[in-house]
């Protein structure tokens, strides 16, 4: 199932729409605590995820891919420290 | 100027903003926009003002164009920013999304395209000198030979070109 990450009408990222369809999340929302178990089980997921990404990607497709969570997570951080 | 905020300063002083919320939440509402509206703990209001094509749900919350009209020393302060509809700061879950920094960005970028927060900002400076000359005899205070930053509220000297506080051209 294609997931694209722009709204094509008003270019706006759509990534927080699939966060909110996610068991993880919605579990998190339901209760409102975050477990230690939950931390765990989801970090082992996130690697999970980039070891198989790692491993389907073209060396030029892994390149834009690791500029792309780079700069994003830049990006976090500058908010993060501008916010406080 | 916050980087995500329209900000003023009026230099006008009520003593009761409620009639320009209604004037904003009217003006809004007209426009089909859903509105929310509430007053604050310092005698000023906070508006929100939302609609599809512009504003999305943010991990389920409505996002909105946030109006803040507040009393201050020099006059009213009147803000426009990016929150969450009927929500005076953001939510933690919202604030510590990794995408938020985009979302705001692009969110921010529409609204300033469409001048919404140039729009906020003067239907509510309208409203407020409008409410100032109907009261002028007994609720407000308006002192024309008086002048002030627009963007920080600074008294301002007449031979003043730049704001001596902000730098702001006059």
């Amino acid at each position: 199932m294609s997931k694209p990450w722009f709204d094509p009408e008003t270019g706006i990222l759509l990534l927080d729409e699939y966060v909110s369809g996610t068991d993880s999340f919605q579990r998190i929302m339901k209760d409102g605590t975050v477990s230690d178990q939950e931390i765990m089980e989801q970090s082992h997921k996130v690697v999970s995820l980039l070891k198989e990404l790692e491993s389907r990607l073209s060396p030029e497709e892994k390149l834009l891919v690791t500029d792309a969570l780079c700069e994003l997570s830049v990006l976090y951080v500058l908010e993060r420290h501008r916010t406080h | 100027m916050g980087l995500y905020e329209t900000t003023k300063i009026v230099p006008v002083s009520l003593s009761d903003l409620t009639p320009v919320a209604n004037d904003v939440l009217d003006y809004f509402r007209a426009q089909e926009y859903d509105v929310n509206g509430e007053g604050t703990p310092t005698r000023g209001w906070h508006i929100s003002i939302s609609k599809g094509g512009i504003f999305k749900a943010v991990l389920g919350m409505k996002t909105a164009l946030n109006i803040e009209i507040e009393p201050t020393r020099t006059g009213t302060s009147l803000k426009a920013g990016i929150g969450i509809f009927g929500m005076q700061a953001i939510p933690t879950v919202i604030a510590l999304f990794v995408a938020w920094p985009v979302l705001l960005t692009q969110i921010w970028g529409l609204v300033k395209n469409a001048d919404l927060d140039e729009e906020a900002i003067n239907c509510a400076e309208k409203s407020l000198l409008s409410q100032a000359t109907h009261h002028s005899a007994s609720k407000a205070q308006v002192d024309p030979s008086q002048t002030f930053c627009t963007n920080c509220g600074h008294r301002l000297q007449s031979g003043d070109k730049f704001c001596p506080q902000c730098g702001t051209r006059r």
